[in-house]
């Protein structure tokens, strides 16, 4: 079937996906990544707001929850008026930075489709990252400072929530 | 094919969640006695923090089990929102199965939860990242967790926060799992 170059519409040859106007976010689903995403960031920065002890600090429900997810040792945990955030400082980058991705990007999902094979390959360096600063912390290789954990970890949080987006974008026809 | 109405996603999720549970609990009983049995050192990033830690990384992964074993089991076509729920499935099995485990085990080892409470309350009193006021303060919360540790309240709250935590993580990686495994069913025409 014969195409004109430039026309807006998809060609009725290929997939709608495979322009621009093919696609659409999953409405519930992206709602649902977005809420996930910004109740952990919320956990993550409430409890300098919340606590003014070291002991509600430790009491308290944010950090029991994260305690699962991050090792919380205060001398890499940013502290805020006395009382320390609810995960380290690599893990604040990845809380903070998933929503803010998932918000700002959700405009330019299409492009993202595109770039699929390129997003899943800064997200494997991300993650590459993250795993050898780690392990090299741990092992007492190096130590890094609490603003370049911030940094891998929001690098890691921005390719995962480019991932997330790309996950629930769909064909509009479906 | 058969209808997506009658493909059973809890046979993937349970498989997957008492896999991961069993792993999680492994995990981190291995950090408990890491911790219980090295000296003291001062530094806070302990055997059962770090096993927290390691085994909730590993659990990440509990919807990317589920979803395989849905594709195993009915092929790889599948809605997206499947994998979600899938992976949701998952993390609620996977943190009940560890919490029951958790539970069980100082019936198994009478003197655990004392040695590891001595262990934890070691490390934090020689350690340096602490003003002492806030050290007798942490050395309190502890020993409180500790004394609580059958109280029903901090059995439920163990149960809610695995479910949460592993549920969301979990949901997040059943939704790529079945982005990137997976294949979107064709549209009804």
């Amino acid at each position: 079937m014969s195409t004109t170059p430039g026309t807006p519409h998809h060609r009725p040859s290929e997939p709608a996906g495979n322009n621009a106007y093919g696609w659409k976010l999953h409405p519930i689903l992206f709602l649902l990544v977005v809420s996930i995403s910004l109740f952990f960031a919320f956990v993550v920065w409430s409890t300098p707001v919340m606590y003014s002890s070291i002991t509600e600090w430790h009491e308290s429900w944010q950090r029991v929850l994260m305690s699962r997810v991050c090792h919380q040792q205060i001398d890499r945990t940013f502290v805020s008026g006395g009382i320390p955030l609810a995960v380290c400082s690599r893990c604040t980058g990845i809380y903070t930075a998933l929503p803010l991705v998932l918000l700002v990007f959700s405009f330019f999902f299409t492009v993202l489709v595109r770039a699929k094979r390129y997003i899943v390959r800064i997200f494997a360096l991300a993650s590459l990252l993250v795993i050898l600063d780690g392990a090299g912390n741990l092992l007492h290789l190096w130590q890094t400072a609490d603003l370049i954990r911030l940094l891998t970890g929001t690098l890691w949080g921005m390719a995962a929530g480019l991932l997330l987006i790309i996950s629930v974008t769909i064909p509009r026809d479906s | 094919m058969e209808p997506a109405q009658n493909k059973n996603i809890w046979n993937a999720a349970i498989k997957a969640g008492v896999i991961f549970g069993f792993v999680v609990f492994l995990v981190s009983t291995i950090g408990s006695y890491i911790t219980i049995n090295s000296e003291p050192t001062g530094n806070l990033l302990s055997g059962t923090i770090l096993a927290s830690v390691v085994g909730c990384l590993i659990a990440f992964f509990g919807g990317f089990l589920g979803v395989k074993f849905y594709i195993n089991e009915y092929g790889p076509v599948m809605k997206i929102g499947q994998g979600a729920v899938i992976g949701l499935m998952a993390g609620i099995v996977m943190a009940v199965v560890s919490q029951i485990l958790a539970l069980i085990w100082p019936m198994i080892d009478g003197a655990f939860i004392e040695n590891l409470q001595t262990a934890l309350i070691a490390n934090i009193e020689i350690s340096e990242q602490l003003p002492s006021a806030q050290k007798e303060d942490m050395i309190d919360a502890v020993y409180a967790q500790f004394q609580n540790f059958y109280g029903v309240g901090t059995i439920l709250q163990g149960f809610f926060m695995g479910i949460v935590t592993y549920g969301l993580l979990n949901l997040l990686s059943g939704l790529l799992a079945a982005k990137f495994m997976g294949r979107a069913p064709e549209p009804e025409l």
